[in-house]
């Protein structure tokens, strides 16, 4: 028996006397943490907890043991609690910069990496520094503050928008199937064998463009497409190129796809597409169709190649983007991405209410009552069931658990946001579906 | 570009979108910096009037004009507003404001066409859309403004010339198309029109004129709707004050008639056939809409286009008036059923206008009203039945007050069907005003 066991034993035999003394059960948890026993330090510092259940130390232990375990959504849960109290540990903030950005949300991470150091610089993760970029000498380092540099730039040129990389991946997403399946056929293969597309001809690159009602994870799935293949990431917004200098959001325009070649593999990702490449006969001026024309040509690759920068768009009306984008080489498929399946829902459900008072929710029974609901609606839903719970948890001075019935309270009294653009979007399918790009929305209303 | 312009240029592309909601968020964000700009709160303005905060629109354009007294945009964009809350003469008023500011901007003299047409004076409409054209030929707005001017004046030739010269324009004018098909339809080319809906429909998916001119070219198919689409057509082109006082005056006109019928049996073979003949044309103006609509439900096409709030009214007659039917059938055996199933037809007249009033109180005003003229004819019915059946069971103590309502109902039965009708007419077309001044 090595010197670690028989600490151990000792320990267990001290906690045989002492059944409720937490230290002693931290100590424990921490022994088997020494040896790669994660799971046995579970179970120790969930008994602490049952002792003892706001012991920071516990909860702050329980949330390393779980990161271990890869159990990260269960450790975000403690550590973000953990970190909203007053007082929090400085380690708290670091260990949550960890698990936000294995979740992929580095700007999150460096603040909390940066809060955590703020409070003790002691705390300070070395790793983790270089990767976020949050050193003492960021000249050195190819990334500052979660944005990788941009190697082309010149020295007065303004920072764009910033290069991700995300760690979430399609099987963080429940449901979506078929969409899932066409990024996959589009992006995810050519990349994983371009030897055979090449031997076709064809070349990893190209565009998609999503359409549906807002709400539906549409920018959640280009990050996990991104994810997906470890490329980077970047997310252009209308405010990252409309300038209203002239010829200024042309040029901000091509910076973003420069930006986006320089770090190839790449996913760009155009979110609200149609306010800047919308219809160009919407427009009373000039220099919005001159926007268009530059997106075109850069999409089209006229002075760079597009090689291994996949294009991905989101749009919730996709009937204003300019026809010029859905031609051939261009936003060449176009998807629909439609509300959340029961499935999809009742997982929106669980991760909404995860870390919440709940007494046997039954998620899939609500998940059936919320037909056409987007993953906002579900969260609403969630936030309307706490917000009464805790007007009651307020008069009696105890946390009510949620129940079911809260759940499904809530959902009767909200209506799906989906219906309003499904109204609209029901009419451009019925009297404007030409080519049949819209052919998945009346199938999904049952028209076809 | 200055950032005027930009701004401008981006809010106009937000509303061609429709997406009012960005457009005032943007509005707003711009305010915040220059919270003088008269033209940012005339834009405002408009966005908030196309998402019905007229009250809010109606401030918001009072501060443009304040602002800016001598543009004439601020004086448009409030004559917008006061038309879109109903308050038509005011908005007259503020765009004859602008015009006196501004005589070379055709889309003023648009604005005055359309309070013009909002007030029925198709006249000055299209005295005003004809103004507007001198200034400036190729305003589409203004052509359109004519032809709708021109078709309520019965000159449908002369309309549809000028919207074949529009579409010669800009053959991508969704609002012309739909248009160019209510002319055809008013010439009873019915095949031809629906060309130009679809057109104007698959340009404008969106676009609720050329919605109902689909539907209502789908119906002309029909030979027996065509009579009741030409009395609607002819119908519209009538003062709302004048269409009212037909319809009571032909009410009254009947009432007599049956009178003299009455009271001169000589005279009653002469007199009945018109009055069943008024009474036929009556109902079935009242109810063509949404029989026919049940029609449509046959054409997959047409069963889409049909807007939800159709689609009810639809059904809310066909129950109506099956209910109607089974006490029909019932009086083979029960002659009094005869009563209710007449009762269920008189129910239909207001029913058949609840989905056309504005959603709230004035459906339900409605919807009440044809409850109470459903309960009289079933009531008397319902009672003697009982009466009759649970003789020693029926409530000594009940049966005069019962007896009594009965035989109120069938007293006042007739003049709550009409009185029902006239009211719920009044509710559909009172246009109230939406804003305190």
């Amino acid at each position: 028996m090595s010197e670690r066991d028989d600490l151990i034993a000792g320990l267990k035999a001290a906690l045989e006397v002492s059944p409720d003394n937490v230290p002693l059960r931290i100590q424990l948890a921490r022994a088997y943490c020494n040896l790669g026993r994660f799971a046995e330090a579970e179970l120790e510092l969930r008994e602490a907890l049952t002792l003892s259940p706001h012991h920071p130390q516990v909860t702050f232990t329980l949330a390393q043991v779980y990161m271990q375990q890869d159990k990260n959504s269960q450790a975000m849960v403690i550590v973000e609690s953990l970190t909203k109290k007053p007082g929090a540990p400085a380690a708290a903030h670091v260990l949550y910069a960890k698990l936000l950005f294995r979740d992929g949300d580095v700007p999150r991470a460096v603040a909390q990496y940066k809060l955590g150091l703020e409070l003790d610089p002691s705390v300070a993760d070395e790793e983790l520094g270089r990767t976020l970029g949050v050193t003492d000498d960021p000249d050195s380092s190819p990334v500052v503050e979660g944005r990788i540099r941009q190697g082309w730039e010149a020295e007065d040129s303004p920072v764009g928008p910033e290069v991700e990389r995300p760690k979430l991946t399609f099987s963080d997403i429940g449901g979506m199937d078929a969409v899932k399946e066409e990024i996959s056929l589009k992006i995810l293969y050519p990349l994983k064998h371009p030897e055979l597309y090449k031997a076709y001809g064809k070349t990893a690159g190209g565009g998609i463009l999503m359409y549906g009602p807002p709400g539906c994870g549409k920018t959640y799935l280009a990050r996990a497409t991104a994810g997906e293949i470890g490329a980077g990431f970047i997310a252009v917004g209308i405010n990252d190129v409309l300038d209203m200098w002239i010829g200024k959001s042309e040029r901000n325009l091509h910076e973003v796809f420069e930006q986006a070649r320089n770090n190839r593999p790449c996913v760009l990702f155009f979110d609200e597409v149609d306010a800047l490449g919308g219809r160009r006969s919407d427009m009373i001026s000039g220099s919005g169709r001159q926007l268009i024309n530059q997106f075109l040509s850069e999409m089209d690759g006229v002075t760079s190649s597009n090689e291994g920068v996949l294009i991905l768009a989101a749009t919730n009306a996709p009937w204003h983007v300019d026809p010029a984008f859905r031609r051939p080489g261009r936003f060449d498929r176009i998807l629909f991405v439609p509300p959340p399946d029961d499935a999809g829902r009742a997982a929106v459900l669980r991760l909404h209410c995860a870390g919440k008072p709940q007494e046997n929710l039954d998620f899939n029974s609500v998940a059936r009552k919320c037909d056409q609901f987007s993953g906002a609606d579900m969260k609403a839903i969630v936030d309307a069931a706490i917000e009464l719970r805790l007007r009651d948890a307020m008069k009696t001075g105890k946390p009510i658990p949620l129940q079911t019935r809260d759940l499904l309270d809530a959902a009767k009294g909200l209506k799906p946001s989906t219906r309003e653009w499904f109204a609209s979007a029901r009419n451009y399918a019925l009297y404007s579906n030409q080519g049949g790009i819209y052919d998945d929305v009346l199938k999904y209303l049952k028209l076809s | 570009m200055n950032e005027h312009e930009a701004i401008q240029q981006r809010i106009w592309l937000l509303l061609r979108q429709g997406r009012i909601d960005r457009a005032e968020e943007e509005l707003r964000l711009y305010l915040g910096e220059h919270p003088d700009s008269d033209f940012a709160h005339a834009q405002l303005a408009l966005c908030l009037s196309h998402m019905d905060r007229h009250q809010e629109a109606h401030e918001e354009a009072k501060t443009a004009v304040g602002l800016a007294p001598d543009h004439p945009f601020s004086h448009y964009v409030h004559s917008v507003v006061l038309a879109d809350a109903n308050c038509l003469p005011e908005a007259e008023a503020a765009i004859r404001e602008a015009i006196g500011l501004d005589q070379s901007t055709s889309m003023y003299f648009g604005q005055l066409a359309k309070v013009h047409l909002q007030r029925q004076q198709w006249q000055h409409a299209l005295d005003a859309a004809e103004l507007g054209l001198q200034v400036d030929p190729a305003d589409d707005d203004c052509a359109n403004l004519r032809s709708i001017a021109l078709i309520r004046l019965g000159r449908r030739v002369e309309a549809s010339d000028t919207l074949r010269g529009a579409l010669e324009r800009d053959p991508d004018d969704a609002w012309t198309h739909a248009n160019l098909g209510w002319s055809l339809i008013e010439q009873g080319r019915y095949n031809d029109a629906m060309v130009h809906f679809r057109e104007a429909l698959r340009l404008e998916p969106n676009l609720e004129h050329a919605r109902l001119g689909i539907i209502t070219a789908l119906k002309a198919q029909h030979f027996l709707y065509r009579p009741i689409l030409r009395y609607f057509l002819w119908a519209q082109k009538l003062n709302e004050k004048y269409a009212f006082v037909l319809m009571i005056g032909a009410f009254l006109l009947f009432r007599i008639l049956s009178g003299v019928a009455q009271q001169q049996p000589h005279l009653a073979p002469f007199i009945t056939p018109v009055l069943i003949a008024y009474v036929i044309f009556a109902v079935s103006t009242w109810l063509g809409n949404p029989l026919f609509n049940l029609v449509l439900y046959t054409n997959r096409f047409g069963r889409l286009a049909l807007s939800s709030d159709e689609k009810k009214t639809t059904w809310l007659i066909a129950g109506s008036l099956s209910v109607g039917l089974m006490f029909l059938i019932a009086s083979i055996w029960i002659p009094i059923c005869l009563l209710p199933s007449l009762g269920m037809l008189l129910a239909t007249l207001p029913l058949s206008l609840v989905y056309v009033a504005e959603p709230g109180k004035p459906r339900w005003m409605i919807l009440g009203m044809g409850a109470i003229v459903s309960v009289m004819s079933i009531f008397p019915v319902a009672f003697v039945l009982l009466a009759i059946t649970f003789d020693q069971y029926f409530p000594a103590v009940l049966t005069a007050p019962c007896a009594h309502f009965a035989r109120f109902c069938l007293d006042n039965l007739s003049l709550a069907a009409i009185g029902s009708q006239i009211l719920s007419q009044a509710i559909v077309v009172r246009r109230p005003r939406r804003i305190s001044m």
